[in-house]
């Protein structure tokens, strides 16, 4: 079935508050509200974590969702480990003081209560009990303040994150107003939520159930060591999420590929939490396909290759490929969300704002009733006085909006997930990182695959073209040069070598391998 | 021959003298060759054409070709002869079908037919066996389908594999990667299908056999590279035809004043021999494989190459042009070793120069070597090493070229662009693999692999190679030093040369840049419950092991040549990041391993937090944190 089939796209219904935030809803539609361009691969991950922590705590994890029934759930803001770990300044001073146990403590609970912003109701004294040795509290926030996510530096506190060991460490982004917590869309835009829900629709999502239910037990022993810092009140969960972000397709391949390569992964075994270190990117990986598969099929084209480059010393033919081949897929949720409003413009309903016979102001005003109807778009000013400037004016509006925020998301999640890069050149091409490469390949190959097999099957899977056969399939011939791209995959080949992921058995034959498998407990 | 002679033999177009017939013949091993790129099958004509015998020697792996198969002492088997192009499998099978009683119909090109059955006489009757001298040739394209004549030849070599009591047997040459291909291509269903797990696992674990099938399995990938350029030296340097320099010294392209000659002497040389056989060992362990035939093209282009020729691998013509007007400089061996003489996309063609410019010699140097090649002769100090090592050079001795360069290089101190100094750098590069060939080897101050990428390669060879070769333990030092590096890579710590290899994790992931939670600690002397780690011998390579228990499955790390650079190097106090970003994923990827076993056996054990941290002495020291869960 092709997932634009009208029976797979759902519709929000018209009542839905979430219309209010949107000004123009277009992307929404093809897409879904929203992928957010300014979310890295690890907000975004930890923005799904706390959905499914949410819903897990409820006993719903990945239950089916549908595109128009929202699943509201309820967030956490633990102000009590924030505010020790990262609004908490003096502490790192008082542990090289020499003071004795009591007045350390004492100096730094008296410190908190006039400096903390937001403190959690019962104070902090529970950590005095906890921790016998002031010391051994310093150490350990210490400690846990170094796995603060990159993307939280120079921001501020109450945005930083820690690596989500468990429960206990997975909580809301928030500002603080009034000495309380309140909901932002900064950091998590709700990507998070929609790459739930891409599980929760998936055929493969109740396979994920176990392990992500395995990864919220709270006798890990991290989870528990992070409980230590936690206040009591930190368990609430008072932030009542309405969870009415919108995804439209019931089913969808790219929700499928999703699912399989984080099961995959899982099924490694890997120790701790090691796994959330591929789970992140390939999150991001897959919401970014999923944008460039539909925005293909809205526009009636095949599924996009992304060509990828693997660095070469000098200027080569699969560089310029590999940047056409990436601006071709930029430039496509442009073309795909003005495909959908024109199309929505030129459809029956509309038949009437165009027709001369009847009177401008008529026509004037049913365009604007429409406009409101089908995009959810009220204009402010109106500024013009014909149907043409109201309807130049929108598309004015849509472009703008869609610079704002759309437009990026391909580059910015190509980015973040190590994907795209300008290295070498004033232009983004497709030319994955080590660590992407190591990714995929961890995902990928359950043991075991000859190296031929293993292109192909990326190929097959993400869209991702290395070799000369799959750029003999993805590219017109005029495009096509055998030996380029027989260099890029013998650098690819050798890439993964150096790595020690392949096992290279002579010129004509290697084999990928994972390290990891067959390792799992 | 004298000048007027030779000027008026080549006026009357007389035919070729054998000295021009060998550069010739030789050519066609050559970078530039014509011959259908060296092929079993094409070779024949070429050496019949030149009216000499193909360089040959005994291929490495016939002696054990025959003691697996001897018709008249009964013993047969299956045979897969696997490797790289150019290895000699298909020869191989040549040598095979002549000695038990084939024609040389094969061998000599006139009968092309990839497969040929040919009976011989056992002690238990007569038994078939089956030759296919080119399987790319003898399967199916990847496009066609299986006809039954091959469909019912591969099922029947399947049956003899894997069913006792066979009555015929198979030889089969085959490129790795199309066996693999071809095997996935059959119809599924097929019998021998079954055959194609065993195969891709014989390829994977360079296993030559396997419990249950009849079948010797050879990937001449494994040959040893140092054997084989040593067997191939011999056999290019030992022919007869190198009379030529003394018979037809007459002729300038045989003189002394020709690179050729001096090529040739120096590539007699057993020093020079020496380092190059250094060179292919040191590929092996870097497990890079270079094929026969590049091998041989190798040898070949250093005795031919030169930049300046037409084609860039001189003709007789060329020698002679060269040694008229006294240009024997540019065309030295020790540029063309590494295919200098080459445009650079051509010698991106060569494995062998892509595997050679790893090295980085010419590249690589430092002030003590620059300083001898470009002020020893001046220099007090360095007079001694420049005239031992430098100007003594019996091949190529001074060069005249060089000494200009080097004489304006320095006059114009300071007014010298880049494009001035840039013709005097080039030149520095083949001064410096001069160097790197002509320096002994047992002087530590002037180590010719200071010259490479590679400075610990010395000290890998002699203290690493030989002495497991030996069946010795290798020193304790060495151990310990590439245990610091584990150790500094690992935790992320200034840890110095300690008697443990720490294991750590951070708090978050186990690859964590900086590792601080103390898991584990394993002696390098082998404790009480077995734990230990060392280096020890797998199949002819330097493995490094790790044991965490008497009953544990090894952890084994090949210890190649630039494992133990990198290695080395973080332990005299290199950055793990700055000497390859690739070698630090690969020794990362070791810990997830080590790690990976240390959780399966000691659980996720974090009910106490340890704390691990480095002493200003490079101690490394747990702490336990007052904490319990």
């Amino acid at each position: 079935m092709n997932f634009l089939d009208p029976s797979n796209v759902g519709q929000v219904p018209k009542t839905s508050r979430v219309f209010d935030d949107v000004k123009i809803w277009a992307e929404e539609a093809v897409y879904g509200h929203r992928l957010y361009a300014r979310q890295n691969p690890w907000l975004l991950f930890l923005e799904f974590l706390n959905v499914a922590e949410a819903h897990h705590r409820e006993g719903k994890l990945f239950d089916k969702t549908s595109p128009e029934v929202s699943v509201p759930y309820t967030l956490r803001w633990r102000m009590g480990l924030r505010s020790v770990l990262f609004d908490n300044s003096e502490l790192a001073r008082l542990a090289e003081e020499t003071a004795d146990n009591e007045s350390l403590w004492a100096k730094w609970l008296e410190g908190m209560v006039k400096r903390c912003d937001a403190p959690p109701p019962e104070g902090f004294d529970y950590l005095k009990k906890r921790f016998p040795r002031f010391h051994d509290f310093a150490e350990l926030v210490a400690l846990v303040r170094q796995t603060s996510l990159e993307t939280s530096n120079n921001v501020r506190w109450s945005s930083r994150f820690i690596f989500p060991f468990g429960i206990n460490a997975i909580y809301s982004d928030a500002k603080v107003q009034d000495r309380t917590p309140r909901r932002d869309y900064i950091n998590f835009g709700r990507t998070g939520e929609l790459l739930y829900l891409m599980v929760s629709r998936s055929s493969g999502g109740a396979a994920l159930k176990q392990p992500f239910s395995d990864m919220f037990r709270p006798e890990l022993p991290k989870n528990k060591l992070i409980g230590l810092l936690c206040a009591e009140s930190d368990e609430r969960a008072p932030l009542e999420m309405p969870g009415n972000s919108f995804l439209p397709y019931r089913e969808h391949p790219a929700f499928e590929r999703l699912t399989q390569d984080w099961k995959a992964i899982f099924d490694l075994g890997l120790p701790g939490q090691d796994s959330y270190t591929h789970l992140a990117p390939l999150g991001g990986l897959h919401v970014l396909l999923y944008a460039l598969e539909t925005s293909a099929a809205m526009l009636g084209r095949p599924r996009p290759s992304l060509v990828c480059e693997i660095i070469a010393p000098r200027r080569e033919l699969v560089r310029q490929r590999s940047i056409a081949s990436y601006y071709d897929n930029d430039a496509l949720s442009r073309q795909a969300s003005e495909a959908y409003s024109e199309n929505m413009l030129a459809s029956d309903d509309w038949r009437d704002v165009h027709d001369q016979s009847l009177s401008e102001s008529e026509r004037y005003d049913l365009a604007l009733e429409l406009l409101e109807r089908d995009f959810g778009h009220k204009p402010k000013d109106y500024g013009g006085t014909s149907v043409d400037e109201l309807l130049e004016q929108f598309r004015q509006a849509l472009e703008v909006k869609h610079d704002d925020n759309w437009s990026s998301v391909h580059s910015s999640y190509g980015r973040g997930i190590g994907l795209v890069s300008s290295r070498g050149t004033n232009r983004q091409r497709y030319a994955p990182t080590d660590d992407l490469l190591k990714t995929m390949v961890i995902a990928r190959v359950p043991s075991r695959v000859e190296f031929g097999k293993f292109l192909a099957d990326i190929y097959e899977h993400y869209g991702l073209v290395f070799g000369p056969v799959e750029a003999k399939a993805a590219l017109p011939p005029t495009s096509f040069d055998e030996s380029s791209f027989e260099k890029n995959r013998s650098r690819l080949e050798a890439r993964l070598s150096s790595m020690g992921l392949l096992n290279r058995l002579s010129d004509a034959c290697a084999y990928v391998l994972n390290p990891f498998a067959g390792q799992g407990k | 021959m004298t000048e007027e002679a030779l000027t008026t033999r080549l006026a009357e177009k007389s035919p070729p003298t054998r000295g021009e017939r060998w550069v010739g013949f030789l050519r066609g091993y050559s970078p530039v060759n014509r011959v259908e790129g060296m092929f079993a099958e094409s070779l024949p004509d070429h050496a019949r054409a030149y009216g000499f015998l193909p360089l040959q020697f005994e291929h490495p792996y016939l002696e054990r070709l025959l003691k697996a198969l001897a018709p008249g002492e009964g013993r047969l088997t299956n045979v897969i002869l696997t490797g790289t192009a150019g290895d000699g499998k298909t020869t191989l099978c040549h040598e095979l079908w002549e000695r038990f009683g084939g024609g040389d119909e094969r061998a000599t090109g006139k009968n092309r037919n990839s497969y040929l059955p040919l009976d011989v006489e056992t002690p238990d009757g007569r038994r078939r066996l089956h030759f296919v001298f080119e399987f790319s040739g003898w399967c199916p394209a990847p496009d066609q389908e299986w006809s039954e004549e091959k469909l019912d030849l591969i099922n029947r070599f399947a049956r003899s594999i894997q069913e006792p009591g066979a009555e015929e047997f198979f030889i089969l040459a085959a490129n790795d990667g199309r066996l693999v291909q071809a095997f996935d291509s059959l119809p599924e269903g097929t019998y021998a299908k079954s055959l194609a797990p065993d195969i891709e696992e014989l390829l994977n674990n360079g296993q030559t056999s396997a419990e249950g099938l009849a079948l010797e399995f050879l990937n001449l990938s494994q040959m040893s590279g140092a054997d084989t350029m040593k067997r191939a030296l011999g056999a290019v340097l030992g022919r007869p035809e190198w009379a030529c320099l003394v018979d037809e010294a007459g002729d300038p392209a045989f003189s002394a004043a020709s690179p050729l000659s001096r090529n040739y002497r120096a590539l007699c040389d057993a020093g020079i021999q020496e380092r190059i056989v250094a060179l292919a060992e040191l590929l092996d362990a870097n497990s890079l494989h270079v094929s026969i035939r590049e091998i041989l093209m190798l040898i070949v282009n250093a005795l031919l190459g030169c930049e300046e020729a037409k084609e860039r691998v001189a003709t007789a013509a060329d020698l002679r042009a060269i040694a008229a007007r006294g240009g024997m400089h540019e065309a030295t061996i020790y540029n063309n070793l590494f295919g200098a003489n080459l445009s650079e996309r051509r010698r991106e063609d060569f494995a062998v120069f892509r595997y050679l410019s790893g090295f980085r010699i010419g590249y690589e140097t430092s002030n003590l070597f620059d300083n001898l090649l470009v002020f020893g002769r001046d220099d007090p100090n360095l007079q001694a090493d420049h005239a031992a090592y430098v100007a003594d050079d019996p091949f190529y001795g001074d060069n005249p070229a060089f000494e200009k360069l080097r004489a304006s290089y320095l006059e114009a101190e300071d007014d010298r662009g880049d494009e001035g100094a840039e013709p005097f750098l080039k030149a520095l590069v083949g001064e410096r693999r001069r160097l790197f060939f002509r320096l002994p080897d047992v002087d530590d101050r002037l180590d010719a692999w200071k010259l490479s990428i590679f400075p610990s390669a010395s000290a890998y060879r002699r203290q690493v190679l030989t002495p497991l070769r030996e069946g010795r333990a290798i020193d304790t030092i060495i151990l310990q030093r590439l245990v610091c590096g584990l150790n500094r890579i690992w935790t992320g710590m200034l840890a110095g040369h300690l008697d443990k290899l720490f294991l750590s994790t951070g708090l978050d992931v186990s690859s964590a840049k900086v590792s601080e939670i103390f898991l584990y600690e394993i002696p390098l002397r082998r404790s009480l419950h077995g734990e230990e780690v060392t280096v020890v011998e797998v199949e002819g390579a330097p493995v490094l092991r790790i044991m965490l228990g008497r009953n544990a499955t090894p952890l084994d790390f090949p210890l190649w040549l630039v494992r133990y650079e990198f290695l080395t190097r973080v332990a005299q106090g290199a950055l793990p990041s700055s000497f390859s970003k690739e070698c630090n994923e690969d020794v990362l990827a070791f810990k997830s391993q080590v790690l990976s076993q240390y959780y399966r056996d000691a659980g996720d054990n974090a009910g106490i937090i340890s704390i691990l941290s480095a002493g200003s002495d490079g101690s490394l020291n747990s702490r336990q944190l007052g904490i319990s869960l």
